[in-house]
């Protein structure tokens, strides 16, 4: 079945390490087949990984964004990883964690990225100073 | 048991993470290896770098499974450590700025 994607004008998402933008009306995108596509709403600049989870969020991503599984790119998440358990105490939180550290090591970087945003919205929420990292 | 009988016995089907860490150790096969992560994962030797990558990742989830497992941090102090941002995505995501 295929994703169907609908863009407001200009918006821009990333499909397969293209960078993609909408023209100046709304459009819709059907992806017949799996992709690795990352909408605007969900892609983080440099500048915006400012807290731990924040980086977790951004080393997943950098992941997702190449394709890359294994080497540098793993051994950088999982620090980024382990840097959130050594700072995080809350039970659900830690077994999160451990979930996407699960979801990484099988390469199933869109869940593992879906799982950290759940964590940087929760940490939004709960008013967490972007500025300290 | 020794872990040449783990490898015949268990390739059928997916092996536990320490076993599959001790196949690899062991120099038995990869291929149609799958080892279970938790919460439903299978990793495979699926990526470029084949074996050595599988055991990396297996390693890489044994030892945060061990971060995980020692409960919550008594103090709440991290390393200062550098964003590290590779050229290619940094190429990407300046690309992907908002424009105007």
């Amino acid at each position: 079945m295929p994703l169907k994607l609908t863009l407001k004008p200009g918006e821009t998402f990333i499909l397969n390490g293209a960078v993609v933008r909408n023209g100046d009306r709304r459009g819709v995108l059907l992806l017949e087949n799996q992709v690795r596509i990352l909408r605007e709403k969900d892609i983080m600049q440099p500048e915006e990984a400012t807290t731990p989870v924040r980086r977790a969020y951004f080393s997943i991503m950098q992941m997702y964004l190449s394709g890359e599984t294994e080497g540098k790119a793993y051994d950088r998440t999982m620090r980024a990883l382990a840097d959130l358990l050594a700072i995080i105490p809350f039970p659900e939180a830690r077994a999160a964690i451990a979930d996407m550290s699960a979801q990484v090591s099988a390469g199933d970087l869109y869940k593992a990225l879906s799982g950290c945003r759940k964590l940087v919205q929760r940490e939004d929420a709960a008013g967490v100073n972007r500025e300290a990292s | 048991m020794p872990v040449s009988r783990l490898v015949s016995r268990d390739c059928e089907r997916p092996v536990a993470l320490a076993a599959g860490i001790a196949i690899l150790e062991s120099g038995g096969p990869c291929q149609g290896l799958e080892v279970t992560l938790g919460g439903g994962c299978i990793a495979r030797a699926d990526g470029p770098l084949g074996r050595a990558g599988l055991l990396q990742r297996l390693v890489g989830h044994r030892l945060l499974l061990a971060f995980a497992a020692d409960g919550p941090p008594e103090c709440a102090v991290l390393p200062a450590r550098e964003l590290e941002i590779d050229p290619g995505t940094k190429e990407i995501l300046d690309l992907a700025r908002p424009v105007g």
